[in-house]
Formats: C-alpha cells, structure tokens, sequence
C-alpha cells in the first residue's frame, strides 16, 4: 500500500533557538495534516500545506522531509509534543506517529484510525464523532470529552489507551468505548452522558461524577461517591460479548481475571437522573 | 458627491414602487439634483462619483427595531457560551478588526454582518440604565451602523414608586432624566411588575395580580409608563414585552394589554411569543392564537408590533424576564445566568435549540408568519428575530423568503412534524409579501416606529443610508439576494462593495433623546439614591465623552 511519510526535521522553525541553543517550542497548528487533504494533493502541493507555528505560517515542507507518494495513509516520524489538531475531523485514512503528539489529536474526527507510538498531550479525540484512536503511551486530560461549553463529548467511536489517562477522561461523553490499560486521574467519566469506559488500572477520586448514564467498569476498588446506590454483585454476562469484540475487533488486552470474579454493581449519579452504572471487579 | 443612476427605487415612504430614478448623494444626505456648476465644480475637484446600477433594486438602508446587539446582557452571553464561537472565526483583515460569529457575534463581528446584509441603523432594545456606560463603550467598537438603546424602565424602583404615590410629574422627570444621563433613545419595558416580584421570590399572572413590595399590578405600571412617554412626546413609543411571555394562553394578557393601552401610542415586541393559545383537551395543550392577535393589531391604528420569528437551530435566549429564563433554565437543563441589577431590573440568559421536527418549536415559527401573514397592513408589523433569542438577525434573508415565497413556506412545512397542521393554519395562506412590503416591514415600518424621519426613505433630506440588491430573477434566489447586497451606502460613504466589505473601518451614529425635565429631580431622587444603590448620584450619568459621534433625535 503506498504511503506518505513526513520526517521531522532536527531544524524546524518552532523551535525558539535564542543563541543556537533549543530553549522551547512554539505550539504548532496542524490541522493541515490529515488523510483526507494529503489524499486529494500532489506531492508538491502537500510541501506547500500551510501549517502555523505561532503566530507566522510555514508550509509543511519547512517542518518536515516529505518521502513517499500521495495517500490516505500518513507515516510520521518525530517528536511532535508541540503539534497540535493532527488528524483532527478526519473522516477516513489512517495517520501512524512514530513519536509523541500535542493537544487536540483526532479532535472531531469521524473515521479512521489514528496510532500513536508515545504520549499525546489533552483534548485527545474530544468530541469525536467515530474512528479508532490507540496511543501505546500515556495521554493528558479530557480524553474524549467535549470541548468547552459544549453539551456532548465524544460520540461514536474507540479510544484505546495502552499507558495512563490524565483526569476528566471522557467527561460529557455521549457514545462509544474508552479503554484504559494504565491508571487514569480524576473525575473520569464526569458528566457523562452515556458510553463505556474501562479502567483496567487504578483511577483516581469521584469517578464518574454527576454522570447521567453509560457504564464504567472498573478493575480496582474506587473511592465512591456518595450520591452513588450499591445494588447487587453479580457477573454480569454482557461483559464477556464487551470483552470479546473489543479483544476480536481492536486487538485490545483484557486482563484474563476480569472474565472471572464478580463486580460490584453501583447506580448514579443521583445528583443527577442516576441511571449512570459503576462495576467494579472483585475477586471470587 | 454621488449619483446612482438607473437603480430601480423601492422606497414605500414616498410611494415610489420600481421607479427608474437617479438617486444624488451630497455631505452624508439625500440631495435632489445639483445645478451643472456644482456638479462641474464637483468633477473638478475629484469628488464626483458615478454609479450605473444598471437597473438593480435600491431600498433604503435596513432598519431593525429590535435586538440584542451591546450591553452587559450579550456580553455575558458571549462568555458563556465559547462553543458557540469555536466554529465561526472571522479574521482580521485590511484595516477590518478580527472576531468570532454565531448566535452572539463580537460587537465587531455584529457591525460587519448587519453591514453585510444592507442594515444600516440597529436599536439595541434592552439596557438596565446602571450598564449604559458599557452599552456606549460597545457601541463604540460596533462600527458602521447607526444604533440607539432602549433603557428597562418597568420595573425600576423610582419607578415604581412614583407610580405608587401617584405622582405623575416626578415620574415623568425621572423619566426623562433617566433617558438624559443614560443616552438612552426610549423607554423598554420588561414584564411590568413580574420581575420585581420574582426578585421578591413571588410570582404574577396576568396584569392584574398585586402582592409585591408597592402592591401596584402591571396594569397601573403599564398605563402609567406610557401616559409619561406619550406626554414627554418621545420620538418611539412604549416598546413593550409582555407579562406571562412564553406560556401557552398567553394571548389573553397580550389582549387585555392592548386594552388597556388603547387609547397611547406603543409598539408590542416580539409578539410571536406572546400569541400563544391554551387548549386543555390537546395533548401538547398548546395552539396558535395568532387569529385573535392579528385582528386585535389590524384594529389599532395606535399600535405597531415587531415578531420575533423563530429560526431553526442554536439561539442565545437573553432578556431581562429573569423569571422567563428561570423556566427556560428548568425546561431544557441548559446552563444559565440569572441577575439581579440593584434597585432597577433583573436579567437572564439560557442556550436554546429550536428544532424543526419538533412540535412545540414548529407551531412558534408557524405562529410568527401566521402573524406576519394575517396582519394586512405592512405598516404594522416589522421583521425581527428578538436577535440573538428567536434566531440570529443573519436568518432575516430567509424569512423574507418565506414571506415572498408560498413554494418554500410548503416545502418547509412539509420537512417539519407531520400533526403540525392540526395546530396552525399556516400551509393554507396564500399571501405573498410583494417588494414593496418587505421593503415597508424591513426599512420603512421600523424608521416610522422609532420616530427617524431621516431613515427608512430615499426622499431627499433622508440619511445617505442605501442598499443596492441584485435583481430578482427566480424566486429560488430571494435569500441569497437579500443576504447578499452588491452595493450598501452608509451616511454617503461606500461600505460594502461587490458584496464585500469595504476594508476600513467607520464609525456610526448614537441615537439619542433628549426630552426635557426638572432638573429638581435629582434632589428628590438623591436620599434614597444615596441609601441604596451602590454607586453615587454624581457618578451615574454617562460622561460625554463616551458619545463620538451623536445624533439627537427631537421629541415632538
């Protein structure tokens, strides 16, 4: 299959060299980097792709060196922690980034498959609307959620986090599956509005505030909330067909005693309309 | 010195319907046509311009008479809602200042779209007097169009006093004081009494109720408020928005208001939301009352309304009906704001939806055209969104579609909820609005309204303020045309040129009054001024210096 790669170059002008010496980064806007542009342009006009780096604009030809051919299928090389908004509304295509990334990585995006091989920073598929995101390290805040003032985060769509998640993971989410393998922060599933989250790893305090409903499932105790109901122990059996698509469909690892056991089943949040559920793993 | 020649004129005030005339612009006026030596001397010193408009439509500069265009009110509804920004960025450009769109635009932003649409002169229709100062500092960065407030007066406490003590010359003078150090252009009034009461924890009904602080009933604030405005002869009448806004069988109170006040001039805002029926045996229990408004409107040669069309999509709810933004808040689960302005009004803001396929939403938007449709005279009724709460002002394009096009009005219809015809009859009226009525409903009506002799016409002594379409050749293209002008003139300067905006910024005019009063007031004022308001009597005017460029509007 062909692809396109970009090599970051070592010299790139986001870099804030005062006296030779690299004291910083410049953020960098790059929403230009996305399988549906780069798949509709030559390999000249893709040089050419604006990209800004503070606030002056560059052309993609600037940042990195361009090898392959035109197509859906990006190769990027290069730690980019300060780019920010690639793949973001990407509708189809695949971006594979043999590095880190910056905030908004596949914000709003809607198909597709984005790989990220090290961290990303916040805002990570917020408001997504379908497509699969997997990041092999660890990835900031508001993973999934809605961007400020809006009503509903992410809706459609897999989020699969092989490191740790920061906290507000997928807050005011409406639809689709965030799985955890690492521990995550605060406030995950905050305001949710409906969706799965799996933490396979330790999260932190108020889990699942004010949600409204959706499922997060859980491998370790939580701290509750109080405004949550305990209702029962059981196994409940729609779990294994859960693990089984994601385990068949993403290659995602589930940890084999979740198949066993029981969970402790919680109801909330009833700050809210309650209808919100919180299983959590115990073992038996 | 400008002339426009071959446009083909709609300009209802002087009965000039398609008529092929040149049209002479001289000093930020209408002129009629110079001597040869003027123009000959004009040529020779290079400030003649010619332009052949090669049988175009030419109406004079829109006029709206009701939106929420400056003001804490829009401010802090800008700040609450980023998500409606995110989408819209409009760069800077030329000497043209950057900014963010969508339902609550920056007040830059707001100033080059109303440009951008042929709108030249916007009354911002709803200032609590003690935040004119930020109105006039907001006014000072909305550039090109002429613009004025409305200062809330119906539930102030001098107000409300006066009234109680019966003590018609005091509240006549507060009045007009008020208008005078507030640079206001008229008096608005905001559910009389029912604000003041939600502030108190209680709640009226009707104009009829007391139980407040002063124990007066709207019906004695409302007569009251427009004996004074009638009697200081201010250029607009009583701008009015209702008691019992926004519930079903509300149309009694609106009738029973227009009762009242039959014997004064005033002019009932967005009246849509105020036409609403109550039918206990329907499931919804709510229908359109438009049939008893519009025959209530087309009786009353003393009344003028606007609408308040409902347009699909996101809209900013913002008004200073704290108790109608309370339900607002309790019906959608939206996030909100809610204040209480001291010793003078209250305010609230909550983000809404209207959804097409929804029933409740399709029977307001049928309601606002079944009113716009069955009132007969265009001179009555004017075109407005209540912008940034019924639908942004950027929508008027498409409800002057609706208007003039039959076709699109079924076409809508038959995209909307399918019991939608057991509730209005909108699908049966035939009315089309010809030009000439939509320029009445859109120009003419507005200026008449608020007392602007020198807008809303082309005559000569009118304001340079002109708005050049391209023809009108298929009904399908009636709101790209309106949404689109080729050419607009404000104050006789060029600002939007090929449809794009000429990349220099200027400045509009302040509309004010200033009608006359005792200057004893402010003694009588001054106790409890000095008691209960958090800032000082000296301190409260508007200073000059925040009025660049003002232009008085006389009272009669």
């Amino acid at each position: 299959m062909s692809k396109l790669k970009l090599i970051l170059k070592k010299d790139n002008p986001s870099l804030i060299q005062p006296e030779g010496k690299t004291a910083g980064k410049l953020p960098v806007e790059a929403e230009n980097i996305s399988p549906d542009i780069t798949a509709e342009k030559t390999i000249s006009e893709i040089a050419e792709l604006t990209l800004l780096a503070g606030r002056k604009k560059y052309k993609l030809k600037d940042f990195f060196k361009i090898e392959g051919e035109p197509s859906q299928n990006i190769f990027i090389d290069g730690e980019l922690d300060n780019f920010k908004y690639i793949g973001a509304g990407m509708t189809t295509g695949e971006i594979f980034i043999n590095g880190s990334t910056g905030m908004h990585t596949g914000s709003e995006m809607s198909g597709g498959k984005i790989e990220v091989n090290g961290d990303t920073g916040d805002w990570l598929g917020a408001e997504m609307q379908g497509g699969y995101i997997k990041v092999n390290g660890n990835t900031g805040n508001y993973v999934g959620s809605a961007f400020r003032g809006d009503k509903l985060g992410m809706n459609r769509g897999v989020i699969y986090i092989k490191g740790s998640a920061g906290s507000f993971l997928g807050s005011r989410m409406r639809r689709g599956e965030i799985i955890v393998s690492g521990s995550c922060g605060d406030m995950a599933g905050a305001q949710m509005v409906a969706g799965s989250i799996y933490l396979f790893g330790k999260a932190g305090k108020r889990t699942g505030a004010a949600m409204k409903r959706g499922t997060i499932i859980s491998a370790h105790q939580l701290e509750m909330l109080p405004t949550f109901n305990y209702n029962i122990s059981y196994y409940p059996e729609f779990l294994k067909i859960a693990f089984a698509h994601l385990k068949n469909e993403f290659k995602i690892d589930i940890p084999q005693n979740m198949f066993s056991g029981y969970y402790h089943r919680y109801t909330g949040d009833n700050t809210e309309i309650g209808k919100g559920e919180i299983l959590i793993w115990k073992e038996g | 010195m400008i002339r426009l020649k071959n446009g083909i004129i709609y300009d209802p005030k002087n009965n000039k319907s398609a008529v092929k005339e040149d049209i002479w612009i001289k000093n930020e006026k209408i002129v009629s046509k110079p001597s040869a030596e003027e123009i000959e001397s004009a040529k020779n010193q290079g400030s003649y311009q010619e332009i052949d408009l090669k049988e175009k439509i030419v109406m004079p500069g829109g006029v709206d008479i009701h939106a929420h265009i400056a003001g804490p009110k829009i401010n802090t509804g800008r700040v609450l809602r980023p998500e409606d920004h995110r989408h819209d960025n409009v760069p800077k450009k030329g000497g043209l200042r950057s900014g963010v769109g969508s339902t609550v635009p920056t007040s830059y932003v707001t100033g080059y779209r109303y440009s951008l649409m042929g709108y030249t002169t916007v009354m911002e229709a709803a200032g609590p007097p003690m935040k004119a100062r930020h109105i006039h500092e907001e006014f000072g960065g909305l550039p090109f169009i002429d613009k004025g407030f409305l200062v809330l007066s119906g539930n102030n406490y001098f107000v409300l006093k006066f009234i109680k003590e019966k003590n018609k010359k005091a509240l006549k003078d507060y009045l007009a004081w008020l208008i005078n150090v507030t640079g206001a252009f008229g008096l608005k009034v905001v559910n009389p009494g029912g604000v003041e009461a939600w502030k108190e924890g209680k709640r009226l009904r009707g104009i009829e109720e007391k139980g407040t602080h002063f124990n007066l009933s709207p019906r004695e604030i409302l007569l009251a408020l427009a004996e004074a405005n009638d009697e200081l002869g201010l250029p607009h009448p009583v701008h009015i928005h209702t008691n019992d806004l926004g519930s079903p069988g509300n149309y009694k109170t609106t009738i029973s208001t227009l009762d009242l006040l039959k014997d004064y001039r005033k002019h009932i805002t967005h009246i849509q939301f105020s036409s609403y029926g109550l039918n206990e045996e329907s499931k919804i229990k709510f229908v359109s009352a438009a049939d008893q408004i519009a025959e209530k409107v087309n009786n009353d040669d003393k009344l003028t309304v606007d609408i308040g069309q409902i347009v699909f999509g996101e809209v900013t709810t913002m008004t200073a009906d704290g108790i109608l933004e309370y339900n607002l808040h309790k019906l959608t689960g939206s996030k909100w704001v809610n204040t209480d302005v001291e010793m003078e009004t209250g305010s609230g803001i909550v983000p809404m939806n209207y959804k097409k396929k929804n029933l409740i939403n399709g029977i307001q938007w049928a309601i606002g055209l079944e009113l716009f449709l069955k009132i007969d005279d265009p001179w009555k009724v004017f075109l407005t969104t209540d912008h940034p709460n019924a639908g942004p002002f950027t929508a008027y394009p498409w409800i002057i579609k609706l208007l003039m096009s039959r076709d699109y009005r079924l076409k809508m219809i038959s995209e909307m909820h399918n019991k939608l015809g057991n509730y209005t009859d909108i699908a049966e009226l035939e009315r089309e609005y010809s030009l000439d009525e939509i320029a009445v409903i859109t120009r003419s009506g507005p200026a008449r309204a608020l007392g602007l002799a020198n807008k809303g016409h082309i005559g000569v002594g009118a304001d340079a303020d002109i708005t050049v379409y391209s023809r009108l050749e298929s009904k399908d293209k009636i709101a790209e045309v309106f949404a689109h002008p080729e050419i607009v003139i404000k104050s006789g300067k060029i600002i939007v040129e090929d449809g794009k905006l000429v990349e220099k910024l200027r400045e509009g005019k302040t509309l004010v009054a200033r009608p006359d009063y005792d200057k004893n007031i402010s003694e009588i004022i001054g106790e409890d001024f000095k008691n209960y308001y958090s800032i000082s009597i000296e301190n409260y005017p508007v200073s000059d210096s925040y009025f660049n460029n003002l232009e008085v509007i006389p009272c009669s």
